[in-house]
């Protein structure tokens, strides 16, 4: 059986108080809580181990290098990616699309060339290619979304084309949960030669990921979604596409050889990762993939589709109350709107009882423009929310009703 | 926060003009017009003045938004419509004052309703939706389509 208690009993502040209230935290989609082990882990590096990586001939430093390098391979591992050289370290998400958004503009795309990306993107799978493409002349395409929140299948087929240069995907949407069939539109990509990108940013946390499995040739997560610190993230690349693209930024660490002559980069994917990088977020990273790694991955996810479906039974018995987002295939986050109660004014409700919640547009601005919604309400939960988390929820949310109606 | 702070943050009053807000819709003629973006949270809002000699003679606003903001515009513009610019700026001054909790009921603000913002200051988040009018009001101030 998933113990959740003894989940709970790890992550510090599941135990703290909010508003005088024992905290609910319900905002995993945009960042996730911390283990101890994680916590202890960044603070013995402070406490023991920091030095610069790279660098120092000293014990110290070396032991720090050595830290740092071990964890490549663990990730590889963790992702089942065949060799550590295809993880490039980053600051996460954002910065790793940016990495290959500025490749593709450097090297690949032309004019007339075409980047496919969906309605449901993120900004962050977004903006770098509209930047991308006003630079190179490249069109950017987008697979619209569907009335449930999937994605339209058929618009994929006919938008995908010689020209696509790219497909850049994400794998589960931060805004509706739901779950892309990637490895199909991987294989109907791969077909004709398309690349494809996968954002995992909220894959990663719901679920395995086998890179070679999917075959993707990119894909990307941030390590604050994952139970780890904030400002560090990974980028996985083929290795024939690390190979292909420019470094994105340069100096110190990312060189071979300085000569005013000429410089000489490192090889993959040393040369992706200029100047002193997040050397503790790293290692807490490498703890919350041990972390992850113990537990029983498929029972979380069981017990997270069990939240989901108590909180969609739950919500959907409130008058007034629509769900933007009811795909089949769901990962447990839930978005909603009242008719007559803007999304802001549930969020202060509910944060009111101790239950944090995000609202607004989740930086997904066309995705709500596509559901004619300036603004959602949206819970999202994690393998260490329980039942009483959900149940919390929707009887705050029956109480706001009265509140703002009476 | 408690209970309490949410019935001070959402006093009746505010509640009554977010359902029923007045000067809502567009005008057919106006001189003065501007758009309010919260990035955060996604309220957007228009403002429509007609501005003769000095005096704003008609306004009125649309918006997608929530409570707080909605209440905030309705009650701006029926307390500044048939004044001037100098009453707007005035009591935009208090009006920041009050959700600093800096202003008391005794101080007498030129309109009551306005003093119902108090309970935001438990609510530092939700500043700048009681403000978004506000600012979006001085833009359009300022916007001078054909005056
Ligand atoms: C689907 C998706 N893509 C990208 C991002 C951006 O991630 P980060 O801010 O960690 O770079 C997020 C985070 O909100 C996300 O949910």
């Amino acid at each position: 059986m998933f113990n959740v208690q003894s989940i709970r009993d790890e992550f510090p502040i599941l135990s703290t108080l909010m508003n005088d209230k024992p905290l609910i935290y319900l905002d995993n989609a945009a960042t996730s809580q911390k283990p101890l082990s994680v916590i202890q882990a960044v603070e013995d590096f402070y406490k023991t181990s920091n030095s610069n990586i790279h660098r120092g001939v000293f014990r110290l430093s070396e032991q720090a290098t050595l830290q740092y390098e071990a964890t490549r391979g663990l990730f590889a591992e963790f992702i089942s990616a065949e060799k550590e050289t295809e993880i490039v370290f980053v600051k996460g998400v954002t910065e790793a699309i940016n990495l290959v958004s500025y490749g593709f503009a450097q090297s690949i795309l032309k004019e007339g060339d075409e980047v496919l990306i969906s309605e449901m993107e993120h900004h962050a799978n977004i903006v770098p290619w509209q930047i991308a493409c006003e630079q190179t002349g490249a069109v950017l395409k987008v697979i619209p979304v569907l009335d449930d929140g999937s994605l339209d299948l058929l618009a994929f087929e006919s938008l995908l084309s010689e020209k696509t240069k790219l497909l850049s995907i994400v794998h589960i949407s931060n805004s509706l949960g739901t779950i892309n069939p990637i490895k199909s539109m991987i294989d109907k990509a791969h077909s004709i030669g398309v690349p494809v990108l996968v954002d995992g940013a909220q894959s990663a946390p719901h679920m395995e990921v086998d890179v070679r499995d999917l075959d993707c040739d990119f894909y990307v997560f941030s390590g604050h979604k994952l139970f780890a610190p904030t400002g560090v993230g990974v980028l996985y690349g083929k290795e024939k596409w690390l190979e292909k693209l420019p470094p994105y930024q340069s100096g110190g660490d990312m060189i071979e050889k300085v000569d005013f002559g000429g410089t000489t980069f490192k090889g993959i994917p040393g040369k992706f990762e200029a100047g002193t990088p997040n050397i503790s977020g790293v290692i807490g990273l490498s703890k919350a993939i041990q972390y992850l790694q113990k537990l029983d991955r498929k029972e979380a996810m069981a017990h997270e589709d069990a939240l989901l479906k108590q909180a969609t039974e739950g919500l959907n018995e409130i008058d007034g109350l629509r769900l933007i987002g009811t795909a089949e295939a769901k990962a447990s986050i839930v978005s909603f709107v009242f008719d007559a109660i803007h999304a802001h004014d549930v969020g202060t409700f509910l944060d009111a009882g101790g239950i944090a919640i995000r609202t607004g547009h989740h930086c997904t601005m066309p995705l709500l423009k596509r559901f004619n919604v300036p603004a959602t309400a949206r819970a999202s939960f994690a393998f260490y929310n329980n039942l009483n988390d959900v149940d919390c929820l929707v009887e705050s949310l029956k109480k706001m009703k009265s509140f703002f109606y009476e | 926060m408690n209970e309490t702070d949410l019935q001070d943050l959402y006093q009746s009053v505010l509640v009554q003009h977010s359902k029923s807000p007045l000067h809502y819709g567009k005008l057919d003629s106006h001189t003065h017009y501007s758009e309010g973006y919260n990035a955060l949270c996604g309220d957007a809002i228009s403002i429509y003045l007609s501005v003769k000699q000095g005096k704003i003679e008609k306004v009125s606003f649309e918006s997608a938004s929530c409570a707080i903001c909605k209440a905030s515009a309705s009650i701006l513009l029926e307390a500044i419509k048939e004044t001037n610019e100098e009453t707007f700026f005035s009591m935009q001054d208090e009006f920041s004052k009050i959700l600093d909790g800096e202003v008391s009921d005794q101080m007498g603000a030129s309109s009551q309703e306005i003093l119902a913002f108090q309970g935001i200051k438990q609510f530092p988040s939700r500043k700048n939706c009681a403000l978004l009018p506000w600012e979006t009001l001085h833009k359009a101030l300022n916007s001078n389509i054909k005056d």
